[in-house]
């Protein structure tokens, strides 16, 4: 496995877990329930725990990510709770998939962690939808 | 209760992934791992549903 893919992948995956985290404190506050908000709060935790992680793993390879935007662009609207819950819902499945690029190029613990990763977005992306989704971090990427 | 039993499959299934992806790459670890994501929603969505 060349290193400088697996940095490359590990920047993306950097710049994904702070899109999640912007993401996570726009629409938090347009959720329905004191359930989803909580489990909103918990998520945005987890990516911002996931950001120090990347960081770090991208510092074990010599290589530093960019610091977090002040804004993002984001894919669709945040006007009320089912907007909030789709783009929850899209933001994991973008950090699931930041995380199948870094499982398709490292190796050994790296690769796991990132599997593990993959595993904890796949999981907030079938709650937020309320549903399973079919190959979680690969969305109209089969075949690829 | 067997819902439950499903939940604890799919998560025994889930953890088994892990193993089983760093034993590829490329392609095949992204989709090794994807549906080892399957496996965890699966079990988190049983869960729920127990």
């Amino acid at each position: 496995m060349s290193e400088g893919g697996v940095v490359t992948a590990l920047l993306a995956a950097a710049a994904a877990e702070n899109a999640a985290v912007y993401g996570y404190s726009v629409a938090g506050a347009r959720l329905a329930t004191g359930q989803d908000k909580n489990a909103a709060r918990t998520a945005y935790d987890a990516h911002r725990a996931q950001v120090q992680n990347v960081t770090q793993w991208l510092a074990d390879l010599g290589a530093t990510p960019a610091p977090a935007a002040p804004v993002y662009r984001l894919p669709s609207p945040v006007v009320d709770n089912p907007s909030a819950r789709a783009l929850l819902a899209a933001i994991e499945e973008s950090t699931a998939a930041a995380y199948a690029d870094v499982v398709a190029v490292a190796s050994a613990q790296l690769q796991r962690d990132a599997a593990l990763e993959l595993q904890a977005a796949a999981i907030r992306e079938a709650q937020w939808r309320t549903t399973s989704v079919p190959f979680p971090g690969l969305v109209g990427r089969l075949g690829a | 209760m067997i819902l439950r039993q499903l939940a604890d499959l799919e998560r025994s299934a889930a953890a088994a992934r892990l193993g089983d992806v760093v034993t590829t790459s490329g392609s095949l670890a992204r989709l090794v791992a994807s549906i080892g994501g399957c496996e965890a929603a699966h079990a988190a969505l049983l869960s729920v549903a127990t």
